[in-house]
């Protein structure tokens, strides 16, 4: 060792600057792509203005549009993920609602959480083996819907925990888009253990997702399916046993196998995942809701059809009573039209599917004086919205 | 992310799953050494530790491909250099506007006896030196970390070991 090396060892051995951690470096690189977007926008915003000018000067519109296109780069799926998106929905008949596969849980939407309607919320990790498996079952559920790029992101699940080494993938940088809803994946954490014992931290949950994660899933299990506000899973839906010892492409060859043990546990939970999906497709539905199999299923979760279309207590509003009836009857009406608007604000989905709601309140005021037939002293409700569409934000009152 | 497990990640290469040195891992051991090699580079650390951050920032968002190449600390270290150089193209900047007065290279021991050994040498014979005997680079590794030949390499190391030798007195220990 040369005797520069030698002096600068004790460089190395006692560090001059302490070394940051990656979750440093993953915010650096955000600030960096921040600077970068907002360097463009300006740019852009300066290219616009240019082109405005120009053509008003010319007096003329140009004769085609110019405008930016941004470029994507989507990455080819590999053959399993592929076999996976293509199980054939006479395989999906064949499996059927297998006896070991849990069943979604139907729950009563909530107003809190109104910010999940209309999108499929997944909060998994990558070192989690249950995550593993119910990956593989809303690759297969989700596919029927719309499709994936982008799924390149190969893990393993932990090497120390249950079901060691599970072949999956990491939804992160997974792209989705359907025509009947968004689907809002995020992997909480790596498969990297970290010195507290835990696995090193990857993307933190939405606000949204954060408050249906507190409101339905307070054991904090993952994975945590959010299907639109109305259906969740918690965990996997099935044992992740039958992935033990397989290849990705082992995987991907057994789905489409009706009586093999991984076409059983993912398949059988698709079914279910397909029949609580299919109460979230607003107008047209795809083939894959009129199926036996995802008509059973549909029994099964005790939806029956979209649960907007369900008719009970709340979903009609009311009748206002006459004037002159007795204050226990405007009362009655009062909580009658209370808790019709709660559940028209839980149930509320943006018409818009590039708009997102993102707070609905539902708020009371003591009538001092009467109005439009409704007699002093009784309480009227309203109900506001906070949402945006594209840039903007609106905010609208209505009763 | 495709960690697939502890100290290694696994990666789809031309339709095959191929396993490398997961970023942790790696960043884990070269840090320090980087550190080390841009402040004997620069002599400043401030400068050593915006350029090093910066590149391990960069290389963590590509690790998929950085992982990949054949040197992947080459990489981090020719944008942790061109880093370091263009923040100090802007500080000197700022200083030529702002009238500052430049600051002097502080460092601590055993840094700054060091710095005051390399700081007479060129910026380029510095590189050449911290490259080949702090970060233990190859003469062809450190042509490309600083985009010349290796016989450019080579002969800049071979007059800096003469020069040091010279400040040093004892040219068999370089």
């Amino acid at each position: 060792m040369s005797q520069l090396t030698r002096l600068s060892q004790a460089l190395i051995d006692e560090p001059l600057a302490p070394r940051p951690n990656v979750g440093y470096l993953w915010t650096r690189s955000r600030r960096r792509h921040q600077r970068r977007r907002s360097i463009t926008a300006g740019l852009l915003a300066l290219v616009v203005i240019g082109a405005f000018s120009i053509t008003k000067i010319e007096g003329s519109s140009p004769s085609s549009p110019t405008l930016l296109k941004t470029k994507t780069t989507n990455v080819q799926l590999a053959s399993y993920y592929l076999a996976a998106g293509a199980v054939p929905n006479a395989t999906l008949e064949a499996v059927g609602l297998p006896s070991k596969v849990a069943v979604p849980t139907k729950i009563t939407p909530s107003v809190a959480t109104v910010a999940t309607n209309g999108v499929v919320s997944y909060v998994g990790a990558e070192y989690c083996p249950y995550c593993a498996i119910q990956r593989w079952a809303l690759l297969v559920a989700l596919s029927k819907f719309g499709s994936f790029t982008n799924l390149d992101n190969q893990v393993l699940s932990s090497s120390t925990d249950v079901y060691p080494g599970l072949a999956s993938w990491s939804f992160i940088g997974a792209k989705y888009t359907s025509a009947y809803f968004t689907f809002d994946p995020i992997e909480v954490t790596s498969s990297t253990p970290n010195t507290g014992g835990g696995y090193q931290p990857l993307v933190k949950m939405s606000a949204a997702q954060q408050r249906a994660f507190s409101k339905y899933n307070p054991q904090a299990e993952l994975p945590f399916l959010d299907m639109g506000n109305h259906y969740i899973t918690l965990g996997a839906s099935a044992s992740p046993s039958v992935l033990e010892g397989l290849t990705l492409g082992d995987i991907g060859g057994d789905l489409s196998k009706a009586t093999s043990p991984v076409a059983q546990a993912i398949d059988g939970t698709a079914n279910y995942l397909i029949a609580a999906l299919c109460t979230m497709v607003q107008g047209t539905t795809p083939p894959i809701c009129s199926t036996l199999a995802t008509h059973l299923a549909s029994r099964a979760l005790g939806a029956g059809l979209s649960p907007t279309s369900k008719t009970s207590s709340t979903t009609v509003a009311p009748a206002q009573p006459p004037t002159n009836a007795p204050m226990s009857v405007w009362k009655k009406w009062s909580d009658e039209m209370h808790a019709f608007l709660l559940a028209a604000a839980a149930n509320f989905r943006a018409p818009n599917s590039g708009c997102t709601i993102s707070r609905i309140d539902v708020t009371g005021e003591m009538l001092i004086k009467p109005l439009l037939g409704v007699p002093a002293g009784v309480m009227e409700w309203g109900m506001s919205l906070t949402g945006h569409c594209g840039p903007k934000v609106k905010a609208n009152r209505v009763k | 992310m495709d960690i697939v497990s502890g100290q290694r990640i696994g990666l789809v290469q031309k339709g095959e799953l191929v396993f490398v040195e997961s970023f942790d891992a790696w960043y884990s051991r070269e840090h320090d050494r980087m550190i080390a090699t841009l402040v004997l580079s620069t002599g400043d650390i401030e400068l050593a530790v915006e350029g090093v951050d910066e590149a391990c920032s960069r290389a963590l968002e590509r690790w998929k491909r950085i992982s990949a190449m054949e040197s992947p600390t080459g990489w981090v270290y020719r944008v942790a250099i061109n880093h370091a150089h263009r923040v100090a193209r802007r500080k000197s900047m700022e200083q030529r506007v702002f009238r500052k007065q430049a600051s002097m290279p502080d460092l601590p021991a055993p840094a700054g006896e060091l710095w005051e050994l390399v700081a007479s040498l060129s910026e380029r014979q510095r590189q050449v030196v911290m490259l080949r005997h702090v970060a233990e680079m190859t003469e062809n590794e450190i042509g490309e970390v600083l985009g010349i030949s290796r016989g450019t390499v080579s002969s800049t190391l071979h007059d800096a070991h003469q020069r040091l030798g010279r400040l040093l007195n004892d040219d068999s220990e370089l």
